[in-house]
């Protein structure tokens, strides 16, 4: 090759592909990604940071804590289940206990044969009415129905070639204790469709979640970290090597989930978190011995210093007397717990772990 | 490798040469190989690339479609609400109190909205009323109500009606409406055409 | 282009000697030189006094400016710009007046304009250290060293490019290729990445897209490049034969060129799968051309290896180097997944890049430029010494690599057994990162040992000419 420019147009066009693909696809796909609203309340994810939590994010660049800690979490796979919640009431519902025993054995008829279409590995039973309640003609007809729909069911079966067990557990001993969970760590297809035949047949059901991967199983957040997570961040630091435990979810960690555990004393958690944290910048080494985190004494005074408010004293564990975190250390800790991965969002489900408050809801007749 | 000390020459006569390129060459392995790998490479965005897609974040992993937990009446409530605040809310105010002054009804509290079977409210809404009516006390004679027969579907009428019968801001806690019942009464009263109810038509209806 | 410099307009057309090559590259490429390898020593340093804090946190506690958290991307940035990329513009600049028979052009504003990027690295690091760190890989400059930086890199690479416009011997050999490329390719992804991060903020993660895609072709194209430029000439040179097969050559020039640039993101947790799908795909496919070259490389020497070893120092040093290219290419296709994310393992490429296929590539070079251009032999004067700075650099590179890939193997055993996490993955990697101080310790010991080495040079050659002047 004798020309130079030849060799400079092709170098940049090179470059102008792989800019083209991972910068500029990027930017085009997550440029407008805005904060999600967190179902029935008012608040966003991810939320503004407040002041101090803002200029918390700045002593955590400047320390450089990104170096081992990182802020993603991974997750191995994403896998649903279907959970059955309540019976639900409609015509097929029949109370096979006598109105003066007292109990109630209410069975959903269609339910029984909407979760054995869900699950072809349960047997199923025949339901009998107590002689004492055949005349009631409303059960008789259920009945009736459920037969016909018991049939139509054993011919699926055999065309399906699926052979139900006579021994073990059957629907009817399933659907007895509730919530049953239907279907665990399935895919989304057959969880859903679990979940429509139940909810067809009346009864109330829900779709569950499983995020699965060592990171969550550990007890580090709920789920995988999105882009999402990081739109109020500036610089985005994300973190590539852990030396020390993420944080992604640090500020919403339960205690004995900490890479070295501790337990709440009181009920206010969040307190407690900032006091931890606070030792921990101080030392680590008072609460995990074996940490390798280097300690930041420069982020406390010794003696309470006299030019500015500086709050509460830090009580450390032992013997020690207390230190006074400067601004800085407690604009840190501030910071840190506003990290979190506990929101559910479209692209990152969590598990329902807090059923959502009911809004301003219909009063019940 | 060791050379004997002795005075660097001030301009080095080497004879060195520049490398220079043997003639030939060319082989056809590496665009095999490219071509091998990048198969390869095909199946492996295929398969973990998520269709280039903006929302997917982990390879294979299919989100439903958002769960809401609510229970259909809630639902239903939620999108009355939009649908007042768009059709009935220049007449009957946000606050469900209506306007005396300009003679609107209200609807917080009156017994036309929260008895306890919505089949009157349903005929009202599908085909309007007018002369004098009575609610909470007051006499209210306005015609300019619109019949909402040809406007909004049954599962919309349901959904207003659950709206103001249900809506604790102002009071009312009647059970919420289902289309079905819409459904029934738009259909038993399809003969009316554009005539409206009066509220003396409406007292036989439970 | 042509008023650049006086002193070189007397004659375009007739080629200089090559006398008058050297004597034109002589300041500001032994200015260049010997702050690199300066900087290495420093970085090596650096790294050692932060690889020790891994194991051994109560060490230099207590101070903010020395906290692990600066030290290293302090010690990561002074090697990069300090040692690597400066190092790299030495070499070019030799290259290209070597290989273009062209006299140096603005030797004297090459050196000043070399002098203002030392002086630039030198307050990065200090910033880096004060706490002014942008927290972007490889990018840590606060922005006052970044702009300087990037001022006198222009000046640089600018009379790079004109000294590369009067070439006298028109056709353009390999070397120059990757020379001419990885000029060009710093520029325009240190402006897009700066621009990207500190002009108009890019919202999200797209920042930290940015900052790996940065730093990725930084390793794969500049320095990988610039390495394979230093392969290219002295090998041929060194084994004394013609380049064998230019077509493997060509071909894997323009390969790497076009796929290298899309590695590098295939770790990046919360971004669309695709991105690092692709780029997973994309480590796989660099193997092509990484082979394509080195295979052209192979059958230059092919016979003459092992003699070549024995006679000469570059040589030794450019073996290494080639095996270490197609080593790290290796690992980083095969092992750049899921599996060692956020891990030593994955960290250990910069490292074993910057300092093993580069670093050993130019300290090889090196050892063939400095004589030539300081006592006019072709040895350095202290043998024992030049062999020193070959094993050390060479237990520094494989101690740095090995060690760290071996502590990132075992976090990323005990990460999927969900084990306790302060045990599999800070406790229970301390003797391999030992390892790691122990091999940055070897790093600074070679550079100080090419230091003396350069010194004793200049010592003989300035001894040399006032003699001769008496």
């Amino acid at each position: 090759m004798r020309y130079g420019p030849i060799i400079g147009a092709g170098a940049m066009f090179s470059l102008a592909c792989s800019w083209a693909a991972l910068i500029m696809a990027p930017q085009l796909q997550l440029g407008a990604l805005a904060p999600a609203p967190i179902p029935n309340t008012s608040d966003v994810h991810p939320a503004a940071r407040p002041g101090l939590a803002a200029q918390g994010a700045d002593v955590y660049r400047s320390l450089g804590c990104a170096q081992c800690h990182t802020r993603q979490l991974r997750q191995d796979a994403l896998l649903f289940g279907a959970r059955l919640n309540d019976l639900g009431s409609n015509a097929s519902t029949i109370n096979l206990e006598l109105p003066t025993s007292g109990k109630t054995n209410l069975v959903n008829l269609d339910l029984l044969i909407a979760l054995a279409k869900a699950r072809p590995d349960l047997g199923i039973q025949n339901v009998t009415i107590p002689p004492a309640l055949a005349t009631d003609t409303n059960a008789a007809a259920a009945l009736k129905q459920f037969a016909a729909n018991l049939t139509l069911l054993k011919q699926a079966d055999n065309k399906a070639g699926i052979v139900r067990p006579t021994t073990g557990a059957t629907v009817n001993e399933v659907v007895a204790k509730r919530p049953a969970d239907i279907l665990v760590k399935v895919g989304p297809d057959a969880a859903e469709r679990a979940v429509k035949l139940l909810t067809d047949s009346g009864a109330k059901a829900e779709l569950v979640i499983y995020n699965l991967g060592p990171d969550v199983e550990r007890g580090w957040g709920a789920r995988r970290s999105v882009a999402r997570d990081f739109l109020n961040d500036s610089p985005v630091l994300l973190g590539s090597v852990r030396i020390g435990p993420d944080l992604a979810s640090i500020g919403t960690r339960a205690p004995e989930k900490f890479a070295a555990p501790w337990k709440a004393a009181t009920m206010n958690a969040t307190a407690e978190l900032e006091h931890h944290l606070l030792v921990h910048l101080y030392n680590p080494r008072l609460l995990a011995p074996a940490s390798t985190c280097p300690s930041a004494t420069y982020l406390f005074d010794k003696q309470k210093s006299e030019v500015r408010f500086v709050g509460e004293p830090l009580a450390l564990p032992g013997k020690d007397a207390p230190v006074f975190p400067k601004h800085n250390a407690r604009a840190l800790v501030a910071y840190l717990l506003t990290q979190r991965t506990d929101i559910s969002l479209p692209e990152a489900p969590t598990p329902a772990v807090v059923k959502p408050t009911s809004p301003p809801a219909p009063a019940k007749p | 490798m060791s050379k004997p000390k002795k005075q660097p020459a001030p301009a080095p006569v080497r004879t060195e040469t520049e490398p220079t390129i043997a003639a030939g060459g060319g082989s056809a392995w590496p665009f095999v190989l490219l071509g091998v790998l990048l198969f390869g490479c095909f199946l492996h965005v295929e398969n973990t690339g998520g269709a280039f897609r903006a929302d997917v974040f982990q390879a294979g992993m299919k989100t439903p479609p958002p769960q809401t937990d609510d229970p259909p009446e809630v639902k239903a409530f939620k999108r009355g609400a939009q649908l007042y605040s768009a059709g009935c809310v220049g007449c009957h105010q946000a606050t469900g109190l209506g306007s005396p002054a300009l003679n609107f009804p209200p609807l917080a509290g009156s017994d036309w909205v929260v008895r306890e079977k919505p089949d009157r409210l349903i005929r009202i809404m599908l085909n309007a009323v007018e002369g004098p009516i009575k609610v909470r006390d007051v006499v209210y004679d306005n015609p300019a109500m619109l019949a909402f027969r040809d406007v909004y579907s049954d599962d919309d009428i349901a959904a207003i009606a659950t709206f103001i019968r249900g809506n604790s801001a102002w009071g009312n806690s009647a059970i919420p409406v289902t289309p079905q019942q819409v459904k029934i009464i738009r259909d038993g009263t399809a003969g009316m055409g554009s005539q409206k109810w009066r509220a003396d038509t409406l007292e036989p209806i439970p | 282009m042509t008023t650049a410099n006086p002193s070189s307009q007397t004659d375009c057309t007739a080629a200089p000697s090559a006398a008058e090559v050297e004597a034109s590259c002589r300041l500001p490429v032994l200015f260049l030189v010997f702050s690199g390898v300066a900087w290495l020593l420093a970085g090596a340093t650096l790294a050692l006094l932060a690889s020790i804090q891994l194991y051994h946190p109560t060490f230099m506690e207590g101070c903010a400016w020395v906290t692990y958290g600066r030290l290293r991307p302090a010690a990561v940035n002074a090697l990069t710009y300090g040692f690597a990329l400066q190092t790299a513009f030495a070499l070019a600049l030799w290259l290209i007046a070597r290989l273009g028979r062209v006299e140096l052009t603005a030797p004297l504003g090459l050196t000043i304009a070399g002098k203002f990027w030392n002086i630039a690295v030198t307050v990065g690091v200090l910033g880096i250290l004060a706490g002014d760190a942008t927290g972007f890989d490889l990018l840590e400059f606060p922005p006052y060293a970044a702009l300087p930086l990037f001022v006198s890199y222009a000046f640089i690479a600018a009379w790079a490019l004109v000294t590369l416009h009067r070439r006298t011997e028109r056709e353009l050999y390999v070397s120059l290729w990757f020379v001419l490329a990885t000029l060009l390719w710093f520029p325009w992804i240190l402006t897009t990445a700066q621009s990207l991060l500190l002009c108009w903020q890019v919202p999200g993660v797209v920042q930290a897209i940015v900052s790996g895609w940065f730093g990725n072709n930084l390793l794969q194209i500049v320095l990988t490049g610039s390495a394979l430029a230093v392969l290219f000439y002295f090998v041929p040179k060194t084994v004394n034969r013609p380049l064998a097969n230019p077509g493997l050559a060509r071909a894997g020039f323009w390969l790497l060129l076009l796929i290298g640039g899309w590695c590098g993101l295939s770790q990046l947790a919360p971004v669309p799968a695709w991105i690092p799908a692709v780029s997973g795909a994309a480590n796989a496919l660099v193997i092509v051309p990484v082979l394509a070259l080195l295979v052209s490389l192979w059958q230059t020497a092919h016979g003459k290896i092992g003699e070549t070893w024995k006679s000469n120092a570059t040589f030794r040093f450019l073996l290494v180097a080639a095996v270490l290219l197609l080593g790290v290419t290796l690992r980083t296709a095969f092992f750049s997944g899921h599996w060692t994310q956020f891990t030593f393992f994955a960290a250990a490429r910069t490292d074993i890049v910057l300092l093993g296929v580069f670093g050993l590539a130019a300290l090889g070079a090196l050892h063939y430029i400095v004589p030539r251009l300081t006592t006019g032999e072709d040895e350095l004067p202290s043998e024992g010494l030049a062999d020193l700075t070959f094993w050390a650099a060479l237990l520094g590179v494989l101690a740095v690599g090995m060690g760290l890939s071996f502590a990132g193997l075992k976090q990323a055993v005990g990460a999927s057994v969900n084990d306790n996490f302060l045990e599999y993955a800070v406790t229970g990697s301390a003797s391999h990162l030992k390892q790691v101080t122990v091999g940055y310790g070897a790093l600074a010991i070679a550079a100080l040992a090419f230091l003396v080495n350069f010194a004793l040079a200049v010592r003989r050659c300035c001894l040399a000419c006032c003699g001769g002047a008496r």
